[in-house]
């Protein structure tokens, strides 16, 4: 194989020096001359109509400079549903909704003023869970719609009764899995600020800067070409902002009311009560095997509360059912899946995307089926894994796959037993969990692409201008890793540009671990065509063909040794008469397919990635505390360009996974959050986390940049599944709803005894 | 007497007065001073973003010379009023020279920093380990970093940076500074009082606040007793928390900062007796030889940063029901030493707490220390806390227990549960149960179902009654699993 110069290599991330230093720019640090801050008052109860504003008193608050309503807007309607808007006007729906902006000299004022706002409502009855909504005569949440019942979405493959007729044991779980937060470090923020000419530009910590441009158009009533969006450093996403949300367009209705500049910054009790959470699941799996360890089919129904307002919530179902019908070879499956809206909170996407769900409650039944079957799980699941090169039933193309490397290197790992713990109270086990994740961006939207431009200039500088968006994730370094690689320059010489949505080109957002595959390519076609401008050049220059030069450190070489510095190729091809410059412009967009609208079938990935955890576990009898001792993360990862960033991707989702399995949960009632703060809302710290061993499984994948493969949510997906499986191992109790806390755990062991 | 505050920020000297100095440090920072690099995630104190070193005049040494001893600290849950006197050295002046500290490097080259928000923090809790001259081990670096949350790294390439720092010398953060001309100026200033009284007018309402900072105890004494509804801060974790969520609008506060005569532990025949102004951390490290059990509660209870600043009496005085400290002082039947104007009284803590959050004590009366007797080391004490998480955790349920054997049986025994009601309760019929018995599964089997009846607890966010219910039996067969199996056995 070619050795590589930058791709493979652990470079340190490009924008590390400028962030342990204090430097890097991040939206809260941002200041623009004459720039005033907003506040938003929300809705004080679940569902009500709204009888009266009284602005009066804020207004009149001193340092106010002015107060926004839905009177100050067109009435305009945005979201999927086209079921939301900026500023409610005669109905709150849920504790998060936004009914008045106060913009004034500083934060403090501003929210004091909110406070000030009087309110009339007449509080209508509201419904909190699925079954309510569900009611006959269940008060409707959104008055246009027949009933609260948003969508159905159902799958299926084979026949799933002559699946369990063929079946020798058949098990059956219902799992109910948790509201959690992105938790962010970073919380949302926006800088809206309108030009004489009415032209909007934001500075914006979206996921999606291209779709937000259109959404914002859509929620403000004008055109999306006035709507210009830059991106400061980023304090962490996860999911968070990969849709609008009414904050979006509010800071642009007060920037334009106050005729300044305004920002409007989240804090961390409005993160936990106006932003999306995971989408919460109840779900009910039956599965059965042949006594052989053949899978046979997988029956799935689940509900999910959409809160009031769509978002990408209620399109889990989608990746929910990609697991339950792909993930393993299961002949005959059926999934059905209802969406329904409710007052409580609103839903969105977060890393994993309803994997570390439907990992949860696949990888259940496979461990329940393999004690059933009296079978090693490692091996039992080694049995059913999918292959290279096949297409599943539903269609997606199966190209590169490591699932059985992954397994393999778990059933090694699994020889060595566990210790037993010292004390009788302590009970020890171990479990494993896997996850089928897209590997290379999915197509949910008409176009799953990124456009690129590579531009290298009189002093041997490259550009990179991507469409592609910085998270924190380390998409800059790897990007210019795959430039540099081709163009043989230093990475350091790289420098990456993505953070206007006037100077680069179009992407669809920073999700579905798609960057380093869409972003990548991109970026690698983008940069062979300067490569052939450069060759080009220099063919003339060296008096050999272009065919037969090569890059090397930063020359052009020739087969005879002549060489050539890029820098001075460049200068060549500008500097005469006629002159060109050396760029290379790409959009790659993969040859996926929307999923059939009716039946589900359809290839939306390019590549699929997969991943195996395994956890050893020690439980307290007498508490329920679990305390994880180990994790070994095994993944297929396609080839790690930089592997100390796919170490970071794997090791931060097992913070997140772990905190899913253990620790985390947006408790909520009447539809309001309980425990919007990181003291009751807890985080693994550095002395929770165990010792955690990757394992890198790199099958080349043969549509991906130099083989690779997306890693950004797979850490995270099957973290709670291995959990719950080690827990059953150590106490023999199965835990079906993460987190899975002392007192649930205590629960079950007492269940248990008491027979 | 001055007016003002004096605080040196990365080596430069600020004098602050008025409105400005009721204001947090990390505002101080990022607002005043335009430090953004400090960053500001939860304003509580639990995510550690906003960590900075602040650096104090320690004991003079066996020369005579003072230093400053330099820790770190949470600065949205420190008010400038509490940092009279104090260097503050945030992430941009931590360098090597004009270089990147080695630290900053550490974390560069192990990819410590994904989004980056958290990263600062990170980088200044290093710096403190470092200044504390702490040796470096997986474990020793994951317990220093429990008061920094990280949502990106999972906290391995962190600890990564950190250990890969053991080997290369590390240049002090003071060596950036001329500590000489700080020293002397606190030296001078830390002999004077500060007291700064400003009229805020706002929206046509006039309010009149004050803060004041004694440099003696008699002063102290006297503010209390002259003044109404005054804010007493010693470290401040709790009530600057209650100020930045709009919880308490305090307008006349006195931080205890400078009470020196109230920071010492001493120790003689009878008793121990913790000052005032002892921080968690001081008093932990003096629990490491003298009361391992407490240390082992002290070392999972909270971070770093809280812990540099937090106190015992703090803890007490804030009255939590939950409060991780009180279960150990209720079975150890401590005293607590209040002061006033009158003079000085000790009263035992069982008698401290009359319901929820209502203290026995009088409101010109400082809590000025602590004390108890000290322990027969064949004495079984065992504390328990039992939260979601490991570290820094607020606790579903406390429990302390000890018992004192003679010939076999337990001649005394003490139980005290926390989060069972409003205030730590002590359970008298257990107690009782369990005197003469023999140190048994089958005496704690029954003694749990009796400790279950004593309680009444209630359903919160953190838990269920249920829960509690069961841990109050539960916990006394843990109890006895891992501390009377072996005593058992070595009889």
């Amino acid at each position: 194989m070619k050795e590589f110069s930058a791709v493979g290599k652990r470079i340190p991330k490009t924008d590390a020096p400028d962030k342990v230093t204090g430097r890097a720019t991040y939206g809260q640090d941002f200041k623009l001359p004459g720039m005033l801050h907003g506040a938003i008052r929300y809705s004080d109860h679940a569902h009500a109509r709204i009888l009266n504003i009284d602005t009066s008193k804020a207004e009149a608050l001193e340092g106010v400079k002015c107060v926004v309503t839905a009177d100050d807007v067109p009435e305009t309607r945005f979201g999927f549903y086209k079921d939301n808007m900026p500023l409610k006007k005669d109905v709150v729906r849920s504790h998060r909704d936004e009914i008045a902006g106060v913009v004034a000299v500083n934060e403090m004022i501003a929210r004091q003023a909110v406070k000030l706002i009087k309110i009339e409502y007449e509080i209508l009855p509201a419904v909190f869970n699925v079954a309510d909504a569900m009611a006959e005569n269940a008060p409707l949440i959104q008055p246009n719609r027949d009933s609260n019942h948003l969508i159905t979405n159902t799958y299926n493959h084979g026949d799933v009764e002559q699946g369990e007729a063929e079946s020798d044991v058949v098990v059956e779980v219902t799992c109910k899995l948790p509201y959690v937060n992105h938790a962010s470090m970073e919380t949302c923020v926006i800088v809206a600020k309108f030009d004489h000419s009415q032209n909007l530009t934001l500075w914006s910590t979206t996921q999606i800067p291209f779709l937000l441009q259109k959404d914002l158009g859509a929620a403000l009533g004008m055109s999306p070409k006035n709507i210009r969006i830059l991106q400061p450093t980023i304090g962490g996403a996860f999911g968070r902002e990969l849709d609008i949300y009414p904050y979006h367009p509010i800071a642009a209705i007060m920037a334009k009311k106050a005729q300044v500049p305004v920002r409007l910054c989240f804090s961390r009790e409005e993160e936990f009560r106006a932003g999306p959470q995971r989408q919460p699941v109840e779900v009910t799996i039956r599965a059965g095997a042949k006594n052989n360890g053949d899978l046979t089919f997988r029956d799935v129904s689940m509900t999910l509360d959409v809160g009031a307002y769509v978002s990408w919530g209620s399109t889990t179902p989608m990746v929910m059912m990609e697991t339950t019908a792909s993930f393993y070879r299961v002949p005959h499956v059926r999934f059905k899946a209802d969406c329904v809206y409710t007052n409580n909170l609103i839903t969105g996407a977060m890393r994993g995307y309803g994997n570390p769900q439907s990992s949860f409650y696949v990888e259940s039944a496979m461990d329940m089926l393999a004690e059933k079957l009296g079978m090693d799980p490692i091996q039992f699941r080694i049995q059913n894994a999918n292959q290279p090169n096949t297409i599943t039933e539903q269609g997606l193309k199966i190209t590169s796959c490591g699932l059985e490397d992954c397994l393999k290197a778990l059933a090694e790992r699994a020889e060595t037993k566990l210790e037993p713990a010292a004390q009788p109270h302590l009970k020890r086990g171990r479990g494993v969990g896997g996850t089928l994740n897209v590997g290379g961006g999915a197509r949910i939207y008409r176009s799953d692409g990124c456009g690129a431009t590579v531009k290298v200039d009189d002093f041997g500088h490259v550009s990179l201008i991507t469409g592609s968006t910085e998270i924190g994730q380390g998409s800059e370094t790897v990007l210019a890793q795959m430039v540099a690689e081709i163009l043989s320059v230093p990475v350091d010489d790289v420098r990456v540009i993505n953070s206007d949505t006037d100077v680069k080109m179009w992407d669809v957002g920073v999700h579905a671990s798609r960057t380093t595959f869409i972003a990548g390519n991109a970026a690698c076609l983008a940069a062979k065509e300067a490569l052939g401008q450069i060759f080009e050049t220099a063919s003339e220059l060296l008096g050999a063909s272009p065919d037969s030069l090569k890059a090397e450190n930063g020359q052009i070489i020739a087969p005879d040794g002549k060489s050539v510095s890029l820098s001075k190729v460049v200068r060549s091809r500008h500097f005469r008469s006629g002159g060109q410059m050396v760029f290379g412009q790409a959009f790659y967009d993969p040859p996926t397919e929307l999923v059939d609208k009716d039946s589900y079938h359809g290839n939306i990935s390019p590549a699929y990635g997969f991943g195996m955890q395994m956890a050893d576990v020690e439980v307290d009898t007498e508490t329920g505390q679990v305390r994880v001792l180990k994790l070994i993360c095994a993944k297929d990862i396609g080839r790690a360009i930089n592997p100390m960033a796919v170490e970071g991707q794997i090791e931060g989702g097992a913070q997140m996974g772990l905190g899913y399995a253990l620790s985390e949960e947006v408790v909520i009632k009447e539809g309001k959050v309980m425990n919007p703060n990181f003291v009751d809302y807890r985080l693994f710290t550095s002395a929770d986390m165990p010792e955690i061993e990757n394992i890198m499984i790199e099958s080349n994948d043969p549509e991906g940049p130099f083989g690779a493969k997306g890693i950004g949510e797979m850490g995270s997906s099957c973290v709670a599944a291995a959990v719950t499986n080690a827990i059953y191992d150590a106490v023999g109790v199965r835990l079906t709803q993460p987190p899975m806390t002392p007192e649930r755990v205590l629960a079950a062991l007492d269940t248990k005894a008491a027979g | 007497m001055r007016d003002y505050l004096l605080i040196y920020v990365n080596g430069r000297r600020y004098q602050v007065s008025g409105a400005q100095g009721f204001q947090s440090l990390s505002d101080f920072l990022r607002y005043d001073l335009g430090l953004v690099g400090t960053k500001v995630v939860c304003a509580e104190g639990d995510c550690g973003s906003c960590t900075v070193l602040v650096g104090r005049i320690g004991l003079p040494n066996s020369e005579g010379d003072s230093k400053l001893n330099y820790q770190s600290i949470n600065s949205c849950i420190q008010y400038l009023y509490q940092l009279d006197c104090a260097h503050i050295i945030t992430v941009e002046a931590l360098k090597n020279k004009e270089q990147i500290h080695p630290i900053q490097q550490a974390m560069v080259d192990a990819m410590g920093s994904q989004c980056g928000y958290c990263t600062p923090g990170f980088v200044m809790s290093l710096a403190a380990m470092q200044e504390k001259e702490e040796v470096m081990t997986r474990k020793s670096v994951q317990d220093g970093l429990t008061g920094n949350l990280c949502r990106c790294t999972g906290y391995e390439q962190i600890i990564d940076a950190a250990l890969n720092l053991d080997a290369k010398p590390v240049p002090s953060v003071t060596e950036n500074f001329d500590e000489k001309t700080i020293l002397s100026d606190f030296a001078v200033y830390l002999t004077q009082a500060v007291f700064c009284e400003f009229e805020e007018n706002w929206n046509g309402v006039a309010r009149k606040l004050k803060y004041f900072v004694p440099v003696s105890l008699a002063e102290a004494v006297s503010f209390q007793q002259k003044n109404d509804n005054v804010t007493v801060v010693a470290g401040g974790t709790d009530i600057s928390v209650q100020i930045n969520k709009e919880r308490i609008e305090p307008d006349c506060i006195m931080s205890l900062v400078h009470l020196s005569e109230l920071k010492s532990i001493f120790v003689d025949e009878q008793f121990v007796t913790v000052g005032a102004r002892v921080s968690w951390s001081e008093l932990g490290k003096f629990c490491q030889k003298n009361l391992p059990q407490l240390a082992e509660i002290i070392a999972i209870f909270a971070s770093p940063q809280i812990k540099n600043c937090g106190t015992l009496a703090g803890n007490i005085a804030n009255a939590s029901p939950i409060a991780d400290s009180l279960p150990f002082l209720y079975v150890i039947e401590a005293e607590v030493e209040l002061t006033s104007p009158d003079g000085v009284r000790w009263l035992e803590i069982n008698q401290f707490y009359q319901g929820y959050k209502k203290l026995a004590m009088n409101p010109d009366e400082l809590i000025t220390s602590i004390r108890w007797q000290m322990q027969d080391p064949d004495d079984l004490l065992k504390l328990y806390k039992v939260s979601k998480r490991k570290d820094l955790d607020i606790s579903t349920f406390t429990a302390g227990i000890y018992i004192k054997m003679n010939n076999n049986k337990i001649q005394i025994s003490r139980l005290a549960y926390g989060g069972v009601g409003p205030v730590v309760l002590r359970l008298p019929e257990t107690e009782q149960f369990l005197y003469n018995k023999a140190l048994t599964l089958e005496t704690f089997l029954q003694a749990g179902k009796i400790a279950r009846e004593e309680i009444q607890p209630i359903s919160d966010v953190r838990s269920s009654a249920d829960y509690r219910l069961q841990l109050a039996e539960n916990i006394l067969m843990k109890f006895y699993y891992e501390c009377c199996k072996h005593q058992v056995k070595k009889a």
